[in-house]
């Protein structure tokens, strides 16, 4: 090879494809990372992103004719311990960390493997530790359990656990999705300090805006293709998004149209630890929106209004009537539903079908003599809210695990139809949803409030919030720190209020 | 002050402290509680659990558990008894060698269908136990076997340092107490200081974070059930020791008497913690109440009322203190230098 | 109809099992398996096994475990016969059917009561369930050797030996008893919106919470249930021995769940149907009165019925282990 080894890519993959039986998981992909650059993988979920990083990190063979190069050393093959020793180190999104471990041990206890002593060195460990955290420049106990450490910081070990594997790629798995926006700054100086440090850094994330503040190079991949890779300033959102969906997606305000009488009242709610001297109203055929960073409250106040999370003091009314729901069971009597932030674990039972998700709410209406379900007017009654909402593919005998995120959420969302709520909550409906799915769901939140629902929805994600909000609260460090009209706040008022401090009256 | 607070987040700290509670109670209905010989005689008559409890303590930190401990120590008294009736074997480290390694091969049968066929800890382990149980039953016909070889329950009877009291008793170390200190000494080495133990931990912890870093989850597993297997045969024999008689139908449900030790030593079943120091304190106190109930002469149809009751309380209480932390934790960062309403 | 065979094949495969060993016991022992006599011995033992089986399997739907089971069994039969024999009084006291009617009160009351205690430290406390039953099995074993000291508890009413031991024609009343059991808990669990939540609850009780669903009560309603199938097993094996003991029946427990996941049902809850419990219980009756005619030792029972269990689960392994290969290339 004629090339300066100083010119290669840290990495180089040619012809990349990986055929699962029936699937082409990976079309022919080509693609460089360059020690030293921040390189911003892009796509909707399914595009292909996991499996790449699956084979570039030797979790998956790719199909015979790839080629992977590794500072210019060709790899026949690649094991996913291979992978590590050779510095690409992938960070996943569960941090892969040993949460009953103290934090040193995790940050260097894969060293301790290496080495293959068959006793710990513990002053060694406590040695490399505090290197990595030194390095980072940041400040953690050593001591302390993983487990009673904030997202933020666990974050921190997993970066300094890749600093001890002596990480040349560091890929980051939608590093920045628990993150606030405070705690998503300090991670972003941390991924300068290791980028200016020659690391390459592999960046996966929804968050489009964040894309453009840390990322060198864009790579857009769809379908198992790679659609286009370009610098960072020759990109720009609309561009990047069209790329991702293959159209022009429309980010258009859906104003409401029959605003009606106040349902919900809210009057000075406070929890403390939790939020403060909230009060709001919401109309029927209204979408409320509320936004702020994470770890403004928003979660745990919406929560107050579902029966989790009680408040110690203030009134909640409802069609003028005071309520206290203390379970989501009293809830849901009052005609409130919630859709929650985690699908997965919160939304779903995921090994049982969709029929079985959607009725479960509604099972006492669908019962017969002696108490029985009747069946068969259950499976009708799924069979209509998956027509309704669309839900594909239209099995109502299909697990809701195998369902894609924005169907499962689809599922979630019909689960509460079913009761026909009068207040409809939901919490980032569209997380970790591909672009598709969410504008659709975004046009049926609209259409229920159309319908005379009134919808409260919590989202970080600012262009969601314009889209479908007739009205947007905004909330910092446990309050309401400001109230706009839907059709003229604009992007610089709603994060003024969100991160300002100034007092805003 | 938070030091003390410190101290006492600890679980360790809180099994001790019902653990002082009980002896105190003890020895105030009766005095002799706290004399050396009734706890050296405790201590003795628990070393048996303590070492099981050991073994169990490294299974449950791997998430598992192990219902077919009572079949385990039943079979090694009945084959290692068979053998010393029938040669006259009566070299105690041959016998425990022998003993050890046939609860290690146990063990590892157990190990290898958690590892290997993936079956779910308490279904694979419940299959062995019927298994041995089925097998004891059908080879011995419940008899019992007398007459061992006479050094074996000479062996059982060593005291260490002994002298003779005031009142004329043997007073000294028993045996077993040394042998369960051995017991806990090489759990706690391999826990505390091997790269072994260490990924034993890590895998309960998280076995998809351990795969990640190249541990081998299947071999740590059934290694885990094998050294489980072995404390069980190193127990068998300590108590073939004692009893100087082996009866195969011993050990009914002692599992759970094992299990609840482990759990009353603050080990969770979710796997990845748990401490040897913990897994003695739990023992002692599963011993020094039942032993306190009949110093204080009270039938032991109500030992196990108590026991159970102490096992839901302290289960219990661990529960409502996570749930009030829960409660209490400061999700949001208030700010309290606005007053009323922003906007 | 073909659907149906492939969404529940574990069960027709388990059905299937149970027609092959009775056609391989009819075979090996001619003209002694296959008789109206051993099937009638066969219903007899197997009653009390199979309502206590349905007792744990509902536990283990939600994702638990009741190793109180027998132990509430036998207190429960213990404190009923305790009642019984005071009012019967050796013939003396009162007549045998108000004896009886309020010795099952007092048996399926105590039943009850046991059932709340679990449920409550499961369901409002929220303990593991393995942990509050481990020692709830210790209290209820403690109390029932309170009361009998140790021995059983006998002069029951001449009447009452009749509920375990007599038959109508050549059906036994345990197993008529057993068949009703069977139906309800089929219509219960699997028919009614309790039902359906305990499956929910087993699979995510989080999720299930949030749909609305007072899970607290699906929980505690479980055990209550767990509890009086005890209490129903308990009565037979008093009436079947004309006597209580602590510690009848304490192979039980784990048998019952042996034929529980042997029967389908997910140890992790979520799954699994009665009707394969049943079958399960009648597979493990019918390999020890099998092996008991063709004149195998009785106790080679327990190691077949151990591999048994550990073999059907390997089988199951491996095969979801194919059946995820062929979902991932789909």
């Amino acid at each position: 090879m004629p090339q300066d080894k100083q010119q290669a890519p840290f990495l180089r993959l040619q012809h990349v494809s990986k055929t699962f039986p029936g699937v082409n998981a990976l079309q022919d992909i080509s693609f460089d990372v360059c020690a030293g650059e921040v390189h911003a993988l892009i796509g909707e979920n399914g595009a292909g992103k996991s499996t790449l990083i699956k084979v570039l990190s030797g979790v998956y063979q790719p199909d015979p004719g790839a080629v992977i190069e590794i500072e210019g050393e060709r790899v026949s093959s690649l094991t996913p311990i291979e992978a590590m020793r050779k510095g690409i180190i992938v960070i996943f999104q569960d941090f892969s960390l040993f949460p009953t471990l103290t934090v040193k041990e995790n940050i260097a206890f894969s060293e301790q493997v290496d080495k293959g002593n068959k006793l710990v060195d513990w002053k060694g460990v406590e040695k490399t530790a505090r290197k990595a955290i030194e390095e980072l420049g940041v400040n953690i106990d050593l001591n302390a359990r993983i487990n009673t450490l904030s997202t933020a910081k666990q974050q921190l070990v997993a970066i300094a656990r890749a600093l001890v594997y002596d990480a040349k790629l560091l890929v980051m798995d939608e590093p920045t999705s628990a993150l606030s926006s405070g705690e998503v700054d300090a991670l972003f100086r941390i991924v300068d300090r290791l980028r200016s440090r020659g690391m390459a850094i592999i960046f996966i994330s929804h968050k489009l805006d964040e894309l453009f503040r840390i990322a060198d190079r864009m790579t857009v991949l769809r379908d198992g293709t790679l659609v286009g890779s370009a610098p960072t300033q020759e990109m720009d959102r609309k561009k990047l998004i069209s790329m991702m969906v293959g159209r022009e997606i429309s980010e258009e305000h859906m104003a409401g149209s029959h605003i009606g009488d106040p349902i919900l009242e809210v009057k000075n709610i406070s929890k403390q630890g939790n939020f403060q001297n909230i009060s709001f109203t919401l109309k029927r055929g209204e979408v409320l929106g509320i936004t702020g960073l994470v770890g403004a409250g928003r979660t745990e106040m919406v929560r107050a209004l579902f029966g989790l999370n009680h408040p110690d003091s203030g009134e909640i009314y409802m069609e003028g009537k005071p309520i206290a729901p203390k379970s989501p069971a009293e809830a849901q009597q009052l005609g409130i539903a919630f859709v929650p932030e985690s699908r997965q674990t919160e939304g779903l039972i995921l090994q049982q079908n969709a029929e079985n998700n959607i009725t479960l709410s509604i099972l006492r209406t669908l019962t017969g003599a002696g108490g029985l379900i009747r069946f068969p007017l259950r499976r009708t009654r799924a069979q209509e809210l998956i027509k309704d909402l669309n839900v594909k593919p239209p099995y109502p005998d299909m697990d809701a695990a195998k369902f894609s995120g924005g169907n499962q959420q689809k599922i979630v969302v019909a689960k509460w139809l079913a009761t026909n709520p009068k207040v409809l909550i939901v919490d980032e409906p569209t997380n970790g949803i591909d672009v598709g799915s969410k504008s659709e769901i975004h046009r049926l939140l609209r259409d229920l409030a159309d319908q005379g629902m009134a919808v409260i929805m919590v989202s970080s994600e600012l262009p969601e919030i314009f889209s479908i909000s007739d009205r947007i609260l905004v909330m910092r460090r446990g309050r309401i720190t400001g109230e706009f009209d839907g059709a003229t706040a604009t992007q610089e008022m709603l994060m003024e209020k969100a991160v300002l401090s100034s007092p805003a009256s | 002050m938070p030091k003390l607070k410190k101290l006492f987040a600890h679980k360790e700290a809180s099994v001790l402290v019902m653990l002082l509670a009980v002896m105190l109670i003890s020895t105030m209905f009766n005095p002799t509680f706290l004399s050396f010989e009734n706890i050296m005689d405790v201590i003795k008559s628990n070393a048996v659990l303590g070492m099981c409890a050991m073994g169990m303590l490294l299974i449950i930190i791997t998430g598992g558990i192990d219902v077919s401990i009572g079949g385990q120590l039943a079979l090694v008294t009945v084959l290692t008894g068979q053998l010393m009736k029938g040669t006259g074997l009566d070299n105690m480290l041959l016998i425990y060698i022998i003993g050890i390694a046939i609860g290690g091969v146990i063990g590892l049968l157990n190990g290898m269908m958690v590892a290997r066929l993936c079956l779910p800890p308490i279904i694979a382990t419940l299959g062995m136990n019927s298994v041995i149980r089925g097998f004891l039953k059908y080879y011995t016909n419940g008899a019992w076997i007398n007459q061992l070889p006479e050094s074996v329950g000479s062996f059982g009877m060593i005291k260490l340092f002994s002298f003779k009291s005031a009142a004329g008793a043997d007073i000294g170390l028993p045996i077993q107490f040394i042998l369960f200190a051995l017991a806990m000494l090489v759990t706690w080495f391999l826990l505390k200081r091997t790269l072994l133990g260490r990924s034993v931990m890590a895998m309960g912890s998280s076995p998809v974070a351990a795969e990640r870093i190249g541990l081998n989850n299947k071999r740590l597993t059934a290694f885990a059930y094998a050294f489980s297997g072995m404390m069980a045969g190193f127990a068998a024999i300590t108590y073939t020791s004692i009893m100087k008689s082996v009866d195969p139908n011993a050990f009914s449900s002692y599992e759970m008497d094992v299990i609840g030790a482990v759990v009353l030593g603050g080990a969770l079943l979710s796997g990845g913690s748990g401490t040897v120091l913990g897994t003695f304190l739990g023992v002692m106190l599963f011993a020094f109440i039942s032993n306190g109930l009949t110093l204080g002469h009270i039938s032991t149809y109500w030992q196990s009322i108590i026991v159970g009751a102490i096992i839901l309380i302290a289960v219990s209480f661990d529960m409502v203190k996570l749930h009030r932390e829960e409660q209490r934790r400061t999700k949001v960062d208030i700010d309290m230098t606005v007053q009323g309403r922003g906007a | 109809m073909i659907q149906h065979i492939k969404k529940n094949r574990a069960q027709y495969f388990l059905f299937l099992f149970l027609i092959i060993l009775i056609a391989v016991m009819s075979a090996l022992a001619p003209g002694k398996f296959l008789t109206v006599r051993n099937f009638k011995n066969m219903g007899f033992q197997m009653a009390e096994f199979g309502i206590l089986a349905i007792g744990m399997s509902v536990v283990i739907m939600t994702g638990g475990i009741n190793l109180s089971l027998v132990n509430s069994a036998m207190l429960a039969a213990i404190v009923g016969s305790f009642v019984m024999r005071a009012l019967y009084n050796g013939g003396e006291g009162m007549a045998d059917i108000p004896v009886i009617i309020i010795g099952i009160v007092v048996v399926m009351a105590v039943s009850v009561v046991c059932g709340l205690i679990n449920g409550y430290f499961v369901a409002a406390v929220g303990v593991v369930p393995l942990l509050v039953t481990l020692g709830t099995q210790t209290m209820f074993n403690g109390a029932s050797l309170n009361i009998t000291k140790g021995s059983a508890i006998s002069g029951l009413p001449k009447l009452f030996t009749r509920i375990g031991a007599g038959s109508l024609g050549d059906i036994p009343y345990t197993m008529l008893i057993y068949v009703a059991v069977i139906l309800v808990a089929y219509f219960l669990i699997e028919r009614t919106p309790w039902g359906v939540s305990v499956y929910m609850v087993g699979g995510n009780e989080k999720a299930t919470r949030f749909s609305g669903i007072n899970t607290k009560a699906t929980l505690m309603k479980v055990y209550i249930f767990s509890a009086v199938m005890a209490g129903i097993a308990g009565i037979l094996m008093t009436s079947r021995y004309n006597s209580a003991r602590a510690d009848y029946g304490s192979s039980y427990t784990m048998q019952a769940v042996a034929a529980t996941v042997l029967g389908g049902t997910s140890i992790n809850g979520g799954s699994g149907h009665v009707l394969g419990t049943v079958v399960a219980v009648a597979i493990l009756q019918v390999i020890s009165s099998g092996f008991n005619i063709i004149g195998i030792n009785r106790n080679i029972t327990d190691i077949v019925t151990g591999l048994i269990l550990v073999g059907v689960l390997s089988i199951n392994y491996f095969t979801s282990r194919d059946r995820v290969k062929k979902a991932a290339k789909a």
